[in-house]
């Protein structure tokens, strides 16, 4: 069963107390894009094979900073520890004006801390994502061709190049494809590719 | 009468006792904290801190005679500021538990009430310091994995070289040598203790020296090491790591606040009260604090490199 991830709510960074003291300290993990080589003049982010950002995760970074890690272009994934998930669920924050967590029992999911983190699963559904992603854009790839692929995956994901050896292989694979299982779909006057002689 | 114990003199007791144990404790072992920047704004009327950070500036060549017009404008948008809010321990102490035997507390038995209550709130009063310090080093570590700058493995142990890949980025960033601290994760230290044992690495005279316990296990490669279980763990291409940490002090800003309001240099204190209809006494811990990235994201500008994020794998060592 994926993570049941605790939506963001854009009240927690910046709801103040009576006191005009952050009213609440909770802690969440970001997903950061992996940078190759950080302290170098030449680093990069890195990607996959077929362009997709590779993430880490960091530890439970403090929510009332939400704007500086998404200015650094971390993602918020969900609240770290079940304090916190207790403390954005307590019924008494109405009374400030503040929509406490409904259901925040449902989001205590690691088996023995209770906490709504859970690593292992969390990774487990980016990767079962990434299968889904892949797919997508192969079949966007062969649909509506790799320029037009690319410029929907930047919708996703904000400066995403598709890298070119990629979306090769995907129309050769397709080419293929197309050859080997529908040889009949083939036009009769569609020339088949040919070797050129070196 | 003179011996009577009443409830004024229990409260007072235990409220004495559960605040000097939680001082003596936080003074003892005041955690990661000693390792960062600390603004102490207890007294003010003020919940806020704002760490200054001042973007570098140039200078250039002049000629002789000439009027220098370029002014340098300081920029100070780059400050952090962190604001306090309150975290709190509680403990309960029944009217049975402090007329029951209390061996285990004081050495001696049946003792009168008011001792066993005293003894109960010492170790309360270490217990709330202990869960405190934690909950402060918990929150400052947990900004290690933020740094910008980052090295490390995330498929086996700290080595040596990468312990000196470390050290070097802050050289390359422009931080200052003295003071520089590794908050390591015990088990990252672990591989590192092989360093001091290796005569090759240290010379043969060095590691006898350490071979005969003569000397601590406390620097290497210019930075103190100081090992907690308070690094937590985050993920490096999809492993587990522990996210540790070498810095200046300056990577992390903490702001303390005496709680109630006075007295500077401690940021916590610990109320007592009588809850007559539940027959306890009630201690609460509150600790006034917060924490912020000083100078610890990006080297633009000369804004940020102080921290170095310090990664190693979980179980793999």
């Amino acid at each position: 069963m994926p993570l049941k991830l605790v939506p963001f709510d854009p009240q927690w960074p910046v709801a103040v107390g009576q006191s005009g003291a952050m009213l609440l300290d909770i802690h969440a993990i970001y997903r950061r894009p992996h940078v190759v080589a950080p302290q170098d003049a030449a680093a990069y982010v890195s990607t996959d094979e077929a362009g997709f950002p590779m993430w880490d995760l960091t530890g439970g970074l403090p929510v009332r900073d939400h704007a500086k890690w998404t200015a650094r272009g971390f993602q918020y994934v969900t609240l770290a520890g079940r304090e916190d998930l207790i403390a954005v669920g307590k019924e008494d924050l109405a009374e400030q004006g503040f929509r406490p967590l409904a259901d925040w029992q449902s989001y205590q999911q690691h088996p023995v801390t209770r906490d709504p983190w859970h690593a292992a699963v969390y990774l487990a559904d980016l990767r079962a994502e990434r299968v889904d992603e892949l797919a997508q854009l192969r079949q966007l790839i062969a649909t509506i061709g790799p320029e037009m692929a690319g410029r929907m995956m930047q919708g996703k994901y904000p400066g995403y190049q598709l890298p070119e050896a990629f979306s090769e292989s995907v129309l050769a694979e397709h080419e293929s494809g197309d050859e080997a299982a529908t040889p009949a779909k083939r036009g009769p006057g569609r020339p088949r590719k040919e070797a050129v002689p070196a | 009468m003179a011996d009577e114990t009443t409830t004024t003199t229990l409260v007072e007791a235990i409220r004495t006792e559960a605040i000097g144990a939680a001082v003596l404790g936080y003074e003892a072992n005041p955690g990661v904290v000693g390792f960062t920047t600390v603004a102490d704004i207890s007294g003010q009327p003020t919940l806020k801190h704002v760490f200054p950070i001042l973007d570098n500036i140039s200078a250039a060549a002049i000629a002789e005679g000439t009027d220098y017009t370029t002014n340098s404008a300081l920029d100070s948008t780059g400050s952090a500021s962190a604001t306090v809010s309150e975290h709190a321990v509680k403990a309960t102490i029944t009217s049975l538990t402090m007329g029951a035997t209390q061996e285990d507390f004081v050495g001696a038995p049946r003792p009168g009430v008011l001792a066993a209550a005293s003894a109960r709130a010492a170790t309360i009063g270490t217990m709330f310091a202990r869960a405190l310090v934690k909950r402060q080093d918990q929150d400052v570590t947990a900004l290690f994995s933020a740094f910008n700058s980052s090295t490390g493995t995330n498929t086996g142990a700290v080595t040596s070289t990468l312990f000196i890949d470390a050290t070097s980025t802050l050289d390359q960033n422009n931080i200052p040598d003295s003071p520089r601290i590794a908050v390591l994760h015990p088990t990252q230290v672990k591989p590192l203790v092989a360093v001091f044992d290796d005569a090759s690495t240290i010379g043969a005279a060095g590691a006898a020296i350490i071979g005969r316990g003569q000397a601590g296990f406390g620097m290497l490669y210019g930075a103190n090491i100081f090992r907690t279980t308070s690094v937590g763990t985050a993920t490096v291409s999809s492993s587990t790591v522990y996210a540790g940490a070498i810095m200046h002090p300056d990577a992390v800003g903490v702001v303390n606040k005496n709680p109630s309001g006075g007295g500077g240099g401690f940021p916590m204190s610990v109320e007592v009260e009588t809850d007559i209809s539940l027959r306890a006494v009630e201690v609460v811990g509150v600790g006034v604090w917060g924490e912020v990235e000083y100078r610890g994201g990006a080297t633009t500008n000369g804004r940020g490199g102080a921290g170095v994020y310090f990664y190693s794998n979980t179980t793999n060592q």
